[in-house]
Formats: C-alpha cells, structure tokens, sequence
C-alpha cells in the first residue's frame, strides 16, 4: 500500500484509532469532540431541552466538514457593495476603518475542521442557542425589565477533525448571509499587516489552572485567594488572547497574552456576558461520573436512612432534581452548621427567615437539599456530602470548594462565585457546607 | 384526644427495647403520654440505693416543646423542690426538639450525680450544700433511706 492510499482512508483510520482508547466512540455513531455545558441549569432547561435550546450542547463530527479558514483580504470604500460580503455562500468578515473604507477578509471552506456557533439568535447559522441565565436570586419584574447582553453570534469553535480533536474558540459568529460585520464603533486594530478585532460585549474564558476533573488525582492546590484563580482573558475575532478590559464593553482591549491560547482545555469556563458555559473535552468527561453514577451514590446515602432528629422518619434524597419527594421524607438543611432534617416549624423566628437548629441551637437559614444532578459540572467522583449555600445543591466537597472558588462574570460589571446548579451566588463565610446526616436517632 | 404521633411511638418502643441502664419508663395503659419513671439512685451519689418514681408527661405541642417531668419521690436535693419540680436548663430554655425522653432521663440521672447548688430550686437545699456540704450529703443519704427504699 502506498503512502497515498493510506492518506486516502484516513478519517475511518481515525475512527477505528480512536475506537480503541475510548468507550464513548462507537463506529456507529460520530466521533464526540465534547460537550458545552450553560452553568446554572441542574441537566435541564426549566421548560424542557428542545432543538437547539438547551442546556448542553453536545458536539460531534460534522458528516461534511464546515470550518473555514482565513484568505485573501483587501481594502474596500464600501463593504455592502463588495463581492464577497453579497455572496451568501463566501464567509468573510468586514473591519470597517471609518465611512469610506473597511478591510474584507475573505474565508475559504477548511476540511481539516468542523464549525459550531453559538448565540443568542435563534437563525441557523447557530448551533447552540444561548439565551441569559436568570439569577433566581433576582425578583421576577427586576429580570423582565433586563435587556439581554449576549450577541447574537456571539461566538464560533472550530474543531480539528483529527485527533486529538484540538477546539479553538473565537469571538464572533457568521450570521446567516456568512458574514462577520465590525463595525466603525468596534475595537480593531491591525497587526503584521492581519485585521483583528472584539465585539461589543467580548467573548471571555478562563483556562483550568490544572485537570479540571483529575478523579482524585491532587487538585488541592486550589487557592485560598479567588483572585489568583481568576485569570478571566478576552478571546479576539481571530482566536488571540488579551487582558479583560477596564469595563466589559470599553473600547481599548487589553494587554496581548502571548503564552495563552484560545485552545479549549477540559474545564474551560467560556462567557458571553449573560451567560456562562463549560467545555468539557471528551477525554475529560471520561474522568467525569456519569448520571448514573451520581445516582448510585444518592441511593447509597439513602441506604444509611438518615433520619430526622425531630421527626424520627426517615428522610429520602430525590434522584431527580424537578420532582418532590413526598413532603415528610424531604430532606433540609440548615446552612449555619449543615444539620440534615425534616421539615418542622421549631425555632422559626419572628423576623426572619432564620431557625434554630435542634441539633446546636445555633441559628440560620434552613433550606430544602436538591442534588446536583449535572455531572458535568463535578471534579471529582466522590460522594454528594455538601450542600452550596444558600441554594442547597448538592455535590461532592471538592466540587463545591471549586465553584465556591472561582469568580464568574456577573451582567456586564462585577463578578460572583455562583452555585453551577442554578446559578445562585454563593455566601456565607465558605458559600458552601458539609452535610451532617442522623441516623439511628430512634 | 388525637392519634398518638408516629414519634411518640417510635420513642416509646425504643425505650421499651432498649432501656437506659438504672432507667426505666412505662407508659400508662390508659394515658400513652403518661409515663411511670423510676430511676436508679447513681452510684457514688447520696442517692445510692434509692429508687425514685418520676411522672413524665408529654404535653401536646411535644416534641416542640418539652416534657413535664416531677420527681413523685422525696429528695432532698439543691435543684429538685418539695413538689418534685425540677431545675434543668433542658426542660425549659435549653429545650430542643432534637432531645428524647431517653436523653431527659439521662440528663435528670446526671442531675442526681452532680447536684448543682449555684442554680437552685430549692434555696434552703442550695443554703445547705453551700455551707456545709458534708452535713447536706447525709441528709441526702438520710432521705434516701427514708423515702426511697422500701
């Protein structure tokens, strides 16, 4: 067989490579590049996963390839007018410099990788549809009055599709006559004769500082201080890294950070300012629990019939993060000292919404515990033992410890740690607790 | 009278099974939130050897609020009345729902054995312990003898 035969067969060559070293890889099926994961969301939208807007947005080998790769460009007086901006099949992407001139860089269809858009639009250039993630925290009429700050192609990945199946983020998404407009407003500059530019709100994203899910290898370095964690960097129309600006949408970008790169990692926290997803790599995912996994552990703490100390019942995690389980069996804690029980009035104050807690007397808010059930969102695969406060997800020490950790952009000033889960910025002194269970309290 | 709530009768066949040692309660066949106590006097205490009846009584609202518990037998002792009322910080301001009558019991055991005179009940006890502790002791021992072995 000669060398260019073998070139010939290369993409089920792959395939059956890949087969061997991943268990998620059926020939059957495309080959799984990773998954984008909208934090806040516990594994589904609250009205239901429907086309293209969802929680999770599962990426996969395109049958025909549709990347694209940068070309030729030029300087023209009028961008509308030119030939590759009407042409509805070329992509490009036009800087415009002032009224009279704009530099059209012109993208010609790459084999070598897979596209996927995503934004706020729901047109079909885009593949994963990002609407705002409301804070439950915020009132109703606070929320509606909220105008939405995600762009509407927002942002675009391209995916290698040979192994190791290497993603690049970009900002900005092609709209649907395949073009990219920056317009006179927009922050742009030229280097070594290329054309880059932001987009108003910016594309940001934060690298893991190490294996986002290592499955008990040593994470522990995570810091104490939340700043040193937070590199937050802002990814330009052509993929380069730059210091966050002063303000999210100032007009001068920030410092070029030469050593990074716009290469998602597992882990990679991504934001369009309104909302914020995780890359998860499927390698990564590999070292992930699974749903399935989760709620075997769930049934596990279940089988130590933890009990309410007031009520002496039995109390009974749900598997499922929507339905209630029967009202007596619920469990809830309290966010001060983590004391599991049952629902009971004793030790409500008049003022607030604090109780006692029965088991230390010490006095706090009490909240119903729901699981964590987004796997996705865990780094590591141990028991679901603590509680986010003051949401009550629960999810493994270590996970809860990250979240807590980790600063995310919060509108388009200011940034808080938030429970994955729903969203919810964490408080208290640690935004999280330990669950201490009862059993054989009768 | 309501159903007897499912905690009451987890409690009540617990203490059934397993009684606390030197401890026994029975409810009263008439009244299941009546319960005829008798405690052990501990030893090493003035108490040793007596055997003392408490009624303990689980008022509607329990476990929200906490048992009446009344000492039937004479004692002399500084947080224990004439009436049998008792001083302990659990049965009233220190109440939780977390507690048991297994847990009160204990506490009022632990009473016996360590008899706190600087939170009185019964002032001229307290005056007495105070004063002359050996004096208080063996009036204890006495009264034990007298009112709690028959």
């Amino acid at each position: 067989m000669s060398l260019y035969e073998n070139n010939t067969t290369n993409a089920s060559v792959h395939q059956v490579h890949h087969q061997n070293h991943s268990p998620l890889i059926d020939s059957n099926y495309p080959i799984f590049y990773g998954e984008l994961v909208i934090l806040g969301y516990n594994g589904n939208l609250p009205h239901g996963e429907k086309g293209r807007r969802r929680s999770k947005f599962i990426l996969t080998q395109r049958n025909v390839p549709n990347g694209v790769k940068k070309s030729k460009h030029y300087v023209v007086k009028q961008p509308q007018q030119t030939k590759a901006i009407q042409d509805k099949g070329k992509h490009s992407i036009s800087y415009t410099l002032s009224r009279t001139q704009a530099v059209i860089v012109e993208y010609t269809p790459d084999n070598e990788t897979d596209m996927f858009q995503i934004g706020r639009s729901s047109e079909s250039p885009i593949d994963f549809v990002v609407i705002d993630t409301v804070s439950p925290d915020k009132p109703v009429g606070d929320t509606l009055a909220q105008q939405s700050t995600i762009s509407r192609f927002a942002c675009r990945i391209l995916v290698e599709r040979n192994p190791p199946y290497t993603a690049r983020i970009y900002a900005a998404g092609f709209d649907s006559s395949r073009n990219i407009f920056l317009g006179e407003k927009a922050t742009k500059w030229q280097h070594d004769g290329e054309m880059d530019g932001l987009t108003t709100n910016g594309i940001l994203i934060m690298h893991p500082k190490t294996t986002f899910c290592s499955n008990g290898n040593v994470i522990d370095d995570i810091p104490n201080s939340g700043q040193k964690y937070c590199l937050w960097r802002e990814v330009s129309v052509c993929g380069g890294i730059y210091a966050i600006r002063e303000t999210r949408s100032a007009s001068e970008k920030g410092d070029k950070i030469d050593l990074e790169t716009n290469i998602l990692k597992d882990g990679t926290l991504i934001d369009l300012c309104g909302a914020t997803l995780i890359w998860r790599s499927a390698e990564g995912l590999l070292r992930s629990p699974t749903k399935k996994s989760l709620e075997d552990m769930i049934d596990d703490l279940n089988a130590a019939r933890p009990q309410c100390p007031v009520g002496l019942n039995t109390l009974v995690i749900s598997r499922k993060s929507s339905t209630l389980c029967e009202k007596e069996k619920q469990p809830y804690v309290y966010l001060n000292c983590g004391h599991v029980q049952g629902l009971h009035d004793w030790g409500q104050s008049k003022n607030s919404n604090a109780r006692t807690c029965p088991m230390c007397l010490s006095v706090g808010p009490v909240v119903r515990l729901t699981m964590g059930i987004e796997s996705s969102f865990y780094v590591d695969c141990s028991s679901p033992t603590f509680a986010f406060n003051p949401c009550g997800h629960m999810a493994s020490e270590r996970t809860v410890r990250f979240w807590s950790s980790i600063a995310i952009p919060h509108g388009t000033n200011g940034f808080h740690a938030m429970c994955p889960f729903c969203g919810t910025p964490v408080s208290g002194k640690l935004g999280f607790v330990r669950l201490i269970f009862q059993d054989h309290v009768d | 009278m309501s159903a007897l709530p499912r905690r009451i009768i987890k409690e009540t066949q617990r203490l059934m099974a397993e009684p606390v040692p030197g401890i026994s309660a029975v409810p009263d066949e008439h009244n299941a939130r009546y319960f005829h106590v008798v405690v052990a006097g501990p030893e090493g205490s003035p108490f040793d050897g007596g055997v003392f009846k408490l009624e303990l009584f689980l008022p509607e609202e329990y476990p929200m609020s906490a048992p009446k518990v009344r000492f039937m037998t004479k004692i002399y002792h500084p947080n224990i009345d004439k009436l049998g009322r008792i001083c302990l910080d659990i049965l009233k301001d220190k109440w939780s729902p977390a507690l048991q009558i297994r847990t009160v019991l204990l506490s009022i055991q632990a009473l016996l054995s360590a008899p706190n005179p600087d939170d009185p009940l019964a002032n001229d006890v307290a005056e007495q312990w105070k004063v002359n502790e050996t004096e208080a002791i063996k009036t204890a021992r006495d009264w034990t003898r007298l009112y709690a072995m028959q």
